[in-house]
């Protein structure tokens, strides 16, 4: 049962959360922040387990024949403690960024329940129970992306839904059909359909099919379309749902399914995984590019969010140890990094109403904490040691090299020179002299600022410690070796 | 597990060896000297701003000479190239802000090379200590990737053709004290990484002669492009990246043989040492020289004359021990190139002469600005002046010994002058110019193509954002036509029940599917 908790109780928060309605906001923040301990609490304890060898998990039968399974490996509950911290982070910061909003019940009711899907796609035990909660995530999250109501949300929010419902259509189509061929398939590092032999034709055109439907959330080009314009949802939507849970649940499907479902021998000698390495290759420059030219704060952090999900996708798609390492640990650096800028960007628009970088200036005094933390992550997500960012490109780039495949490093580190160029400006736009008086007292609502320097924070301590026990570094690397059986790092 | 792997902080090692002595305290001096010029000669209320950024791009520069691995050489690279754009543009005009970006663009390239080439030595060495590094990817099928990238990376540090605009950009607009430390130190570092990273001794006779060629070429044109140029700081810029394609000549040299190796990284810390005091001085000079009236002014200028001397290379100059030390380098080798790159080496000097007549002509010009005591920069430039005199002739190496020999020989001598007495000959000559060719004083604007090529790449980006805009605006109003009603659909698809409407189906049709 322990393996259902970190699914369960963010569920309860959200339900509970509904039932307490709109004007009790004290008992709302009191059950969410203390929800979000519990899970926190409880993934570490998870987490102990796994390292130490036992993997908690437990199935129940949904239908005959037809089982809902959880299991608490340390694949899984990298993503799984990656949302769950997060989303402790990401309230603090919502409570004082929807300080004034209306229909926060809902408001807060959803994002528990996002959470809960995103912990139910991470310690999912087959496609199936993966493809439920992956469903389930991409309902929970419409009410949030169009929760301001203006023409321009509901827009962005149907575009997101047709997006994520054809992707999750794709997807089940992929996992049924896989169902009929294969029985059972539950993720097993390596690889899971030992059973099948021959049928080559149909496992391709499976894979196909499950990669576009996890492709839509993992904004994979071209079907990256829906994330640009979601970010019209308010800002703590952005972070955590399309910086950490919904786009992260894309990337860590693929994961799964090239590691412990196909395994990376079987998607080599199908052919498959070299033209995913290619899409993913070009999402990463062809975004980069496109970042350089946002002049919208969000959407250039968008962009950018694309590029750096392929990093992911391409890294795992190599099936080479160290770079499916290095994609899953910027699984989790990558979340860091971005949450910090989607916080600055939420707190920089609800401060100041800026929305542009082309009216930052000033901001470097105005708002100094804030934007020092950003500069770190940006600084971070270009990959300048000994940041957190380093520390994922450094593996994905070993791992590219020693797979073969000088191309991907190339395409590593000119995404770093790019990445560069779309943060550098931002920084410099901040720090020119400009219309913004240094401020005085206070820079922003404290709820807003101590998140954002924690995590800015974070960004320089997981780079400094990455690698050593514990680090996502090391936790991605012993997770993700049985899938290449007998590595060692 | 492989010591490849990123091990936190752990990872970093700082030690000090023969190759990082020379250059720390190059390095050391260079930035502390800076330091102290920039805090007396900024006015209070600009030091903050100036040394937010100074003192990273100063701990950078010199912890990169004790840099012991791959991923602590990048870090230190980083922390002094990134911050320097803040030096750059330090004065906020169009200009200054325009050398920043073109100066961050390439370094942003520059960096993004020299981390590829180490990844590749990381994991063809499966090690990250630098001197482990060099030696096993000389053996390695991606071997000339590596040095390609290497040399590419190195090549936007230094200044190489075509980039040779980036090192006058970057003086140009910054502050004396700092540009001083940019000129003296921040190139150098690619002399460091030639040392550290460069294979000796392994590439194939092409590469080595393609180098050389490429760093002769570089010493020519530059200085071509240098005496054509508008401000004393902009021709030193270009002095630089004509003497750095003589660093790029010993590198070149050391490329492909193992027992000239020696003789060509002794070059290169001959030249990084002469070249670093001297072109620091000259920075300092031409600001100390603005500060100064009457007859110390005239004592100042009297002064330039011995940075200036050692550039070109004059007997007993510092110049003349590098001069020296690459001439024997490049002698160790034997084939066509290597012989006429030997013949053409002095005729190089010719350029370096030329440009520094026009240094002292333009420096000579500048107005005075005499509203801070001259007294601080007067004493620091000294220093660095005696360090130019001296350093060189004295440094405890091998490199120096064979020049120390011959300092006093005619012969050494006449060869070490001619090409400077050339090139007066030809400033004379050209009071009879035709007025076409006196026209063509300070056409090149300093950063040359590089000027051209940001250019470009903005109007793209108008031409770009020109098109999308009109694009935009067909999407508004495809947005304006959507009738009310949908939108009153939207809005109640917001609610809950619209969700667990869809989540009921969507479990009916699993159920479907699974009883099939």
């Amino acid at each position: 049962m322990t393996a259902w908790l970190p699914m369960l109780i963010p569920a309860i928060a959200g339900i509970a959360t509904f039932a307490l309605g709109e004007s009790r906001g004290r008992a709302r923040n009191a059950v969410n922040l203390t929800a979000a301990a519990m899970s926190m609490a409880l993934v570490a304890r998870l987490v102990v387990h796994a390292y130490n060898g036992t993997v908690v998990a437990s199935t129940i039968p949904m239908l005959p024949g037809l089982e809902l399974g959880m299991s608490a490996d340390l694949l899984g509950l990298l993503f799984a403690a990656v949302a769950t911290v997060l989303w402790g982070v990401t309230l603090v910061y919502a409570i004082g960024y929807m300080d004034h909003a209306a229909d926060r019940a809902r408001f807060f009711g959803f994002f528990a329940l996002c959470i809960a899907a995103a912990n139910g796609v991470a310690l999912a035990d087959d496609p199936l129970s993966l493809f439920i909660f992956y469903e389930i995530l991409s309902l929970t999250t419409y009410p949030l992306v169009v929760h301001t109501g203006t023409p321009e949300a509901l827009a962005a929010g149907r575009k997101y839904l047709f997006y994520a419902l054809g992707g999750g259509a794709a997807l089940l189509v992929g996992v049924a059909w896989l169902a009929t061929i294969a029985g059972q398939t539950p993720f097993t590092p390596g690889g899971a359909l030992t059973t099948v032999s021959g049928r080559t034709a149909e496992l391709r055109v499976i894979f196909a099919l499950m990669v576009a439907g996890f492709g839509v959330k993992a904004a994979l080009m071209p079907l990256h379309g829906w994330l640009p314009g979601a970010m019209v949802a308010p800002a703590p939507v952005s972070s955590l749902l399309h910086a950490v849970a919904v786009v992260k649940a894309g990337v860590f499907g693929i994961i799964r399914l090239v590691n412990e479902l196909y395994g990376p021998d079987l998607a080599t000698s199908l052919g498959v995984a070299t033209p995913l390495a290619i899409l993913a290759a070009v999402s990463i420059i062809v975004a980069s590019v496109i970042a350089l030219r946002q002049d919208d704060f969000k959407r250039r952090l968008a962009y950018s969010t694309i590029a750096q999900l392929s990093y992911i996708t391409l890294g795992t798609a190599l099936c080479s140890p160290l770079a499916a390492a290095g994609a899953l640990a910027h699984l989790a650096h990558h979340a860091v990094m971005k949450i910090t800028m989607f916080f600055t960007a939420g707190s920089v628009y609800e401060t100041l109403h800026v929305k542009k970088v082309s009216q930052m200036p000033g901001l470097a005094r105005r708002m100094p904490l804030t934007m020092a933390s950003f500069a770190v992550a940006a600084f971070a997500l270009a990959g300048i040691p000994p940041l957190v960012g380093f520390a994922s490109k450094w593996m994905l780039g070993v791992g590219s090299t020693q797979g073969g495949s000088v191309w991907a490093l190339l395409v590593y580190v000119s995404s770093g020179a790019l990445a560069l160029g779309y943060m550098v400006p931002i920084l410099t736009s901040a720090l020119r002299e400009g219309d913004h008086a240094p401020a005085r007292g206070a820079e922003s609502d404290p709820r807003m600022l101590w998140p954002i320097v924690t995590v800015g924070v974070l960004t320089v301590v997981l780079g400094l410690t990455a690698g050593l026990p514990g680090s996502p570094v090391h936790w991605a690397m012993t997770a993700i070796a049985p899938s290449f059986g007998g590595w060692t790092p | 597990m492989t010591p490849i792997l990123p091990a936190g902080i752990r990872s970093l090692t700082f030690s000090l060896d023969e190759t990082g002595t020379p250059f720390l305290i190059l390095f050391a001096f260079l930035w502390t000297i800076s330091a102290l010029y920039a805090f007396a000669t900024t006015p209070a209320g600009e030091r903050a701003r100036l040394f937010a950024y100074f003192v990273p791009s100063a701990l950078g520069g010199v912890t990169v000479a004790l840099a012991g691995d791959a991923i602590s050489f990048y870090l230190c690279f980083a922390l002094m190239a990134i911050p320097a754009w803040g030096l750059i543009t330090h004065a906020r005009t169009a200009e200054a802000r325009r050398a920043g970006t073109i100066y961050l663009t390439l370094t942003a390239i520059g960096e993004a090379l020299l981390l590829a080439a180490l990844v590749i030595m990381a994991v063809e060495a499966d090690s990250l200590a630098l001197p482990v590094l060099a030696e096993a990817i000389g053996t390695s099928p991606l071997r000339d990737i590596t040095v390609a990238l290497l040399l590419a990376s190195i090549g936007l540090k230094i200044g190489t053709l075509p980039a040779s605009g980036v090192l006058p950009l970057s003086y140009t607009y910054t502050p004396a004290g700092a540009a001083s430390a940019l000129a003296g130190a921040s190139a150098k570092v690619g002399a460091l990484a030639m040392l550290r990273l460069l294979p000796a001794g392994v590439m194939p006779e092409e590469w080595s002669y393609a180098v050389m060629a490429l760093g002769m070429a570089t010493a020519f044109l530059a200085a071509i492009l240098g005496t054509l140029t508008t401000t004393p700081r902009a021709v030193l810029g270009y002095s630089s990246a004509s003497q750095m394609g003589l660093i790029l000549v010993a590198a070149g040299v050391s490329l492909t043989s193992a027992e000239a190796a020696p003789l060509a990284y002794g070059a290169i810390v001959a030249f990084s040492l002469h070249h670093g005091l001297a072109k620091s001085a000259l920075v300092l000079g031409d600001d100390v020289v603005s500060r100064l009236t009457g007859r110390a002014r005239t004592a100042a200028l009297a002064a330039l004359a011995l940075p200036a001397l050692a550039l070109v290379g004059a007997p007993l100059t510092s110049g003349f021990v590098a001069k020296y030390a690459l001439k024997d380098a490049v002698h160790a080798l034997h084939g066509t190139v290597p012989e006429a790159v030997y013949a053409l080496l002095p005729w190089t000097a010719i350029g370096t002469a030329a440009l520094m007549l026009r240094y002292f002509v333009l420096t000579r010009e500048r107005t005075a600005e005499t509203h801070v005591s001259p007294r601080v920069p007067v004493a620091l430039w000294s220093l660095v002046l005696a360090a130019v005199a001296l350093v060189v002739w004295m440094w405890p190496a091998h490199w120096n010994v064979h020049a120390i020999e011959s300092a006093l020989s005619l012969s050494s001598m006449w060869t070490a002058l001619w090409p400077g007495l050339i090139a007066v000959a030809g400033w004379m000559a050209l009071r009879y110019a035709p007025r076409g060719a006196r026209r063509l004083n300070g056409i090149v604007p300093p950063g040359d193509v590089l000027l051209g090529l940001a250019a470009a790449v903005r109007a793209a980006d108008r031409w770009l954002a020109g098109r999308s805009r009109s694009g935009g605006v067909t999407a508004r109003g495809e947005r304006a036509d959507i009738a009310p009603a949908l939108r009153a659909t939207e809005r109640s698809a917001v609610a809950w029940t619209a969700a667990s409407t869809l989540f009921v189906l969507l479990v009916l049709l699993l159920v479907a599917l699974s009883t099939r």
